[in-house]
């Protein structure tokens, strides 16, 4: 669905250098801490900055070749930006209609309706909250292929942002083509919604792995001195020195499960795996 | 693009009072001063503005990033800016063309057979306007824009009063070119005048839609 090949881009001191792919019938994740480059992979993926070098392909068309109408396949939420917020939903529902020939009105008003969005208030007087429902309700009305959304449910608190993950499940479960590649930087929302992760630190993809295997198989091990001497540090990613010894992360919990008994093993978040991989230092 | 039209015409809307005072400007201009052309200059001009407000709301906010993940090309947000200034300028030229016909032939100042002739004038200026305003805003923005503006007026004040120096030095009698150009007649001239000043806009056009391809967002 989505591939991109060696992306690099310079702003100033920032470099970035990032290859990803999102496959058809995926929600992928993109995390990663403040300027660690999401939102300019995004952008890069949207045509917003062009790329010092390497190739985007959306449906394996180059993005340098997009037309508006290869746009109508693409559904966009953006953290820091939107329609005017001068406009009201009645002024904004004409717009889409205009620009997107799949626009489901009758799907967007009755979704307006469902969480109570006023028609014909101004859209900067609405809450964040309300803000980021509407931003995802017009990125999934026009039967888009694929949907980028950069940080949807910032600022949002825990029901809104269920409720907005939950209208992105229904978007994924409409059609088994479709994908989503979504930035954030709330592990909350991706270890609940995205089939694979990609973790960027510093402009680089560090990590890339399915949600599922992260969740399950990595896990941090905490070792004295002595414990990781006698370590078999074949599926040892990272390690950070401690006051007690060494923390470590690995890929294969049940390996050391099984194999050092007297060890202590936790399961590692995205939180942990993002700390480690940014904190910790390669064996 | 028939999509952006219909937003600038929305957030047009949205700020109904100030063109409410615009039009009762244009009316009271219209009842109480006797030089015409000045009202229908006055108010083409104003009309052209109407774009650059558009852009302003454009750019406010960070709203290019999100108006150009829309399916909206770079050329077509370029064209679609001078079509609406065209548009906006006609429009408000066509209204004080209306109301100073109404008012002076109310007050008995002035007739349709002298307006009417004189006031196309106005459509060229418009276009010339508008050659000029559009790349500066959309390379700089609402603010440096108007510096931008204000500079290049200078310039083109500097560009004139050196070439008329230099038609001073040189001895090239203007008046009978002038004579020359009045010979062709009114229709001939207005219509050369037009074409002229289409060209600059189109020329414009294609500066606006490469400062536009260059951006980054």
């Amino acid at each position: 669905m989505l591939v991109i090949e060696q992306l690099r881009k310079q702003y100033g001191s920032f470099n970035l250098d990032c290859s990803l792919e999102v496959k058809p019938g995926y929600v992928t994740g993109l995390i990663g801490q403040n300027g660690a480059g999401k939102s300019t992979t995004l952008k890069a993926i949207l045509g917003l900055i062009s790329a010092d070098s390497g190739i985007i392909t959306v449906q394996g068309k180059d993005i340098r070749e997009f037309d508006g109408k290869d746009k109508q396949d693409i559904g966009v939420v953006l953290a820091d930006s939107g329609f005017s917020g001068y406009l009201t939903i009645d002024d904004i529902v004409p717009v889409l209609e205009n620009l997107y020939e799949s626009f489901d009105r009758e799907f967007f008003l009755k979704k307006v309706k469902h969480f109570e969005l006023p028609r014909n208030k101004k859209l900067k007087e609405f809450s964040t909250g309300m803000r980021a429902k509407l931003k995802v309700l017009t990125a999934i009305s026009h039967q888009a292929t694929l949907l980028i959304l950069d940080e949807p449910t910032v600022g949002l608190d825990v029901i809104a942002r269920d409720e907005l993950l939950e209208m992105l499940r229904e978007f994924m479960e409409q059609d088994g083509e479709r994908a989503i590649l979504i930035s954030s930087h709330i592990s909350g929302d991706l270890e609940g919604l995205c089939d694979d992760l990609y973790m960027i630190h510093d402009g680089r993809i560090v990590l890339h792995e399915d949600t599922d295997v992260l969740l399950d198989q990595y896990a941090v091990l905490k070792a004295d001195e002595e414990q990781y001497a006698a370590l078999d540090k074949e599926y040892v990613i990272r390690r950070r020195k401690e006051k007690y010894g060494y923390r470590i992360l690995t890929n294969q919990r049940q390996y050391y499960v099984e194999n050092y008994p007297k060890l202590i093993i936790e399961k590692a978040g995205i939180d942990e795996v993002i700390t480690m991989m940014v904190r910790g230092e390669a064996v | 693009m028939k999509g952006l039209l219909i937003k600038d015409f929305k957030l047009m809307k949205n700020q109904g009072r100030s063109y409410i005072m615009i039009a009762l400007m244009c009316v009271i201009m219209g009842i109480s001063l006797d030089d015409w052309v000045f009202v229908v200059g006055y108010m083409t001009g104003i009309g052209g503005l109407f774009a650059l407000g558009s852009i302003s709301y454009d750019e406010f906010d960070n709203g290019y990033s999100f108006l150009f993940s829309l399916p909206v090309t770079r050329r077509g947000y370029a064209v679609e800016k001078y079509g609406f200034g065209i548009l906006m300028g006609v429009c408000t030229w066509l209204f004080a063309l209306v109301t100073v016909i109404v008012t002076g032939s109310l007050r008995q100042t002035v007739t349709v057979k002298e307006v009417l002739p004189q006031a196309g004038i106005f459509l060229p200026v418009l276009l010339i306007l508008m050659a000029v305003m559009l790349p500066f805003h959309l390379k700089y923005g609402g603010e440096k824009g108007r510096i931008a503006i204000f500079i290049c007026f200078g310039a083109f004040f500097v560009i004139v009063f050196v070439m008329k120096k230099l038609v001073d030095v040189s001895r090239i009698n203007v008046s009978s070119v002038i004579s020359r150009l009045s010979e062709m007649g009114v229709g001939v001239l207005y219509l050369l005048i037009f074409a002229v000043s289409l060209v600059i806009l189109l020329i414009s056009l294609r500066i606006s839609i490469g400062i536009m391809e260059k951006k980054e967002f």
